[in-house]
């Protein structure tokens, strides 16, 4: 049998994650999705340009598969082909309803990325699959659907959200979320729980057998303050709130100096927190603290206590019998000043640190874990 | 005032992580000098003012306290920190005095009365 093999996709994924031009398990359901998508807009395309049908022919997509047949570098690129048999009836024919599929879906994301009409490009029974698709994608993450082009078509989580909410039938989406708070309340009768987040919102969910011990630990714990992290996907509505959590990939217990719960509550304050002093401190570094904590500190083994400051930054601090050690870290140039201090001998050494630079925060963990661990 | 007498010191909240004494939270910023005192770091007469005397009268006009703490006058000489007692604005108050001291120094002494407030725990929580 003589196939046809046409390149349909090559999709550029760009972020910390794609770094090393591998692309995560946890994307490759995006692959499937689009492959229904390209399908599915192929169907409308046939139908828009044969008004007298009811209905695509019954051997519209025989014969026709996607496959990865590789990744290629930059940051990364799974290169997706179409396989289309030569059998049936009009190959030919059948492969230019796909590549205008594949035009028409990059021209739908094209028109998010630049606010203009989705509509006009692709059907809401098209941009409905969008919630399948990008669900895992992380905030500093894009994909570009047409990268060696003038238009990237960039795709972006919120690219992902106008696309979906283009689609009447999508009052709601789904996303990939991470969060953190108490379980306050447990159905076992219903097998459902419900969370209260570092902000008070309280968020509904159902559990399957294998995260009820560990939410029933959590649960009978709440007035201890037990905390737990949640990652999954979560239920939107159109205004981004998260109305429902859909599914939970993993749940875990939080030590009490847990540097995402704790950078969430900081989060909170407002301006005059201090008793009518004290700013409140920018999300965005937060957001980018917690990333370093986590991704730089050995924080599971060295306690790490962390404050806000009364000019909206941040003070991390660490002590043991021997040494108090303290880096206040400025929220707009990214500088930290370390204090350590050898309660023995009275001797202090000050350091500074510039965070944006990655090398940095190994020295830093280096210091403390010759400091902490040794 | 006698040097083993206790100064009363209020913890705001977002300066506690953990909310009781066995989690050992405290931090060096309970008593490091906010813009608002000047540096000079607000504390109560322990002489007149029980810890839980001194938590009432700080938080009756709605200031937020998670609880006392306290150092006494002898180990604030110790570190070179004088320790006035003005009475203003109230009869009970003094002030630990920061002035003149670099921001090293600052941190410094502020991490060594800290840890002293840490071992001794807390003298009133809510």
């Amino acid at each position: 049998m003589e196939n046809n093999k046409i390149e349909i996709f090559s999709p550029r994924f760009d972020g910390e994650r794609f770094r090393e031009h591998r692309l995560p398990l946890d994307l490759l359901e995006d692959l499937t999705a689009l492959q229904e998508m390209t399908i599915e807009m192929a169907k409308f395309i046939y139908l828009e340009q044969n008004p007298d049908r009811q209905r695509v022919p019954k051997n519209f997509t025989q014969g026709i598969s996607f496959e990865l047949e590789s990744l290629e570098p930059g940051s990364t690129i799974p290169k997706i082909i179409m396989i289309v048999g030569m059998i049936g009836m009009f190959p030919h024919e059948k492969v230019t309803f796909f590549e205008k599929a594949k035009e028409r879906i990059v021209n739908a994301v094209q028109a998010a990325s630049t606010d203009d009409d989705i509509s006009k490009h692709a059907p809401e029974s098209v941009l409905y699959h969008f919630n399948k698709f990008g669900k895992k994608l992380r905030t500093d993450e894009f994909i570009e659907f047409n990268p060696k082009g003038k238009n990237k078509a960039k795709f972006t989580k919120d690219t992902r959200r106008k696309l979906i909410l283009a689609s009447s039938k999508s009052k709601e989406y789904t996303e990939d979320i991470k969060l953190r708070g108490s379980i306050f309340e447990m159905d076992q009768d219903k097998n459902t729980f419900q969370i209260q987040l570092v902000d008070g919102k309280k968020i509904e969910a159902v559990y399957t057998e294998h995260t009820e011990d560990i939410l029933k630990n959590a649960f009978l714990k709440y007035n201890d303050n037990q905390r737990v992290s949640i990652d999954g996907i979560g239920k939107f509505n159109k205004n981004s709130k998260l109305i429902k959590i859909n599914q939970i990939d993993d749940i875990a217990l939080l030590d009490e100096t847990d540097v995402g719960y704790r950078l969430a509550e900081i989060s909170q304050l407002k301006d005059g927190w201090l008793d009518g002093q004290g700013s409140s401190i920018d999300v965005n570094f937060l957001n980018w603290l917690t990333d370093k904590l986590e991704s730089h500190l050995n924080t599971d083994i060295i306690k790490t206590y962390i404050y806000p400051t009364v000019d909206g930054n941040v003070q991390i601090e660490w002590s043991s019998t021997q040494y108090e050690v303290s880096l206040m870290i400025n929220s707009i140039n990214k500088k930290g000043i370390y204090q350590k201090l050898n309660l023995s001998t009275d001797e202090d050494l000050i350091n500074e640190y510039d965070l944006q630079n990655d090398l940095k925060w190994n020295d830093l963990n280096n210091e403390l874990e010759k400091i902490f661990i040794s | 005032m006698k040097d083993e007498s206790f100064l009363h010191r209020q913890v705001h909240p977002s300066f506690v992580q953990g909310d009781t004494i066995s989690s050992q939270v405290f931090t060096s910023q309970v008593f490091k000098p906010t813009p608002k005192d000047d540096f000079q770091l607000s504390v109560y007469n322990g002489e007149l003012f029980e810890a839980e005397e001194s938590y009432d009268h700080y938080t009756e006009d709605g200031k937020k306290s998670s609880g006392v703490v306290a150092v006494t006058k002898a180990e604030c000489i110790i570190n070179e920190l004088p320790v006035k007692l003005d009475n203003v604005p109230f009869v009970g108050h003094c002030s630990i005095d920061y002035s003149g001291l670099t921001t090293g120094e600052i941190s410094k002494k502020a991490k060594k009365l800290k840890v002293l407030a840490s071992v001794r725990g807390w003298q009133f929580q809510p």
